[in-house]
């Protein structure tokens, strides 16, 4: 089931989700939006990591650390806590 | 400091886009340039999907172009306005991100001063006069120097880049276009005014010896093939 959520940070930028989801799992991810992040090419390597995730607050947040850090990723206008938010809404696990 | 300083006037968006990369690639030393788009063009960050942002068939029919800026951040309909990029080793900048943002963007703050404009900088990366927005900028960093290019709105036609824009909700577009009405602005001078301004306002912010030049050939042959194996094709415009 592919849906789709517009998430605006706290005090950020906007994110953009569309998520194909099955069994409570991620089976693909697309996050496209306003924000910034560095360096620009890892956003696709966190899209594929986050490939097969089962979908809760933890897991996912557990993930995005993890990326964030490997990769020594800066996020400017989003974090690993509204982009957990943002994919929680899209696969309709929590609301706004 | 010595601040090489071009202005290369209107170009398309993708030898803009391309030249911004050449003096990104060949930074050595710091560079201020001032442009502009000839046809108007849209640009979207980094991060955005193409068809998210942009109605493709209204720009085709305005003979707008469109193009994927190698910077993050938002939508921009480039019309009547001032572009600038800055580019400058790393080392010469703060690491902090917003930290350099904020020294950047004290430059075009203390230049839009010097035209007697209140201009203030509000975080993340825009600058606001009388609460308005009047400046959107964006940052990159690559192979250790940094590109920061942004836009000073001489005017603005909300409306037309309204009909190029896709809104998230068609049911709330026009309360959204009378809110971008009232919170963003143009500045009401010229182009050669303010570029004219933003060199005072760079070599008050960086204590920098401005150098005047022009783009070699060199550099300008390198950002043609650039826009033509990159930016202008779909592969990049609609890789998001």
């Amino acid at each position: 089931m592919i849906s789709k959520t517009i998430y605006k940070a706290p005090g950020g930028k906007m994110i953009r989700i569309t998520v194909d989801h099955a069994d409570n799992k991620i089976q693909n991810i697309k996050i496209t939006g306003d924000f910034f992040l560095y360096p620009e090419n890892t956003l696709e390597e966190m899209e594929k990591e986050l490939r097969n995730l089962p979908i809760t607050e933890e897991r996912i947040l557990q993930r995005l650390t993890d990326i964030v850090k490997r990769h020594k990723i800066t996020f400017v206008g989003i974090n690993e806590t509204s982009l957990t938010r943002a994919i929680l809404i899209a696969c309709g696990i929590t609301g706004p | 400091m010595k601040i090489r300083v071009i202005d290369t006037k209107h170009k398309n968006a993708y030898l803009n886009m391309g030249i911004d990369e050449v003096l990104m690639r060949n930074c050595t030393a710091p560079v201020l340039r001032f442009f502009a788009w000839k046809p108007a063009a849209i640009s979207i960050g980094y991060f955005q999907g193409l068809n998210e942002e942009v109605d493709l068939d209204k720009c085709k029919e305005h003979g707008v172009d469109y193009v994927r800026r190698i910077t993050g951040g938002g939508a921009v309909f480039h019309d009547a306005e001032l572009t600038y990029s800055f580019v400058i080793p790393e080392k010469d900048c703060p690491e902090d991100i917003l930290e350099s943002y904020g020294i950047i963007c004290g430059a075009i703050i203390k230049g839009l001063n010097k035209l007697g404009i209140d201009a203030k900088y509000a975080p993340i990366n825009d600058i606001i006069c009388n609460g308005k927005k009047i400046s959107g900028n964006a940052q990159t960093r690559r192979n250790k120097v940094v590109l920061q290019h942004g836009t000073i709105l001489l005017d603005v036609d909300v409306d037309k880049m309204f009909s190029l824009l896709k809104v998230p909700n068609e049911k709330i577009k026009d309360k959204l276009i009378a809110t971008v009405k009232e919170r963003v602005a143009g500045i009401n001078k010229t182009y050669d005014e303010v570029a004219s301004a933003l060199r005072q306002g760079f070599k008050e912010q960086f204590n920098a010896e401005l150098v005047e030049d022009t783009l070699t050939e060199q550099e300008l042959e390198q950002a043609r093939q650039i826009a033509k194996a990159s930016y202008s094709t779909n592969e990049w415009n609609h890789k998001r």
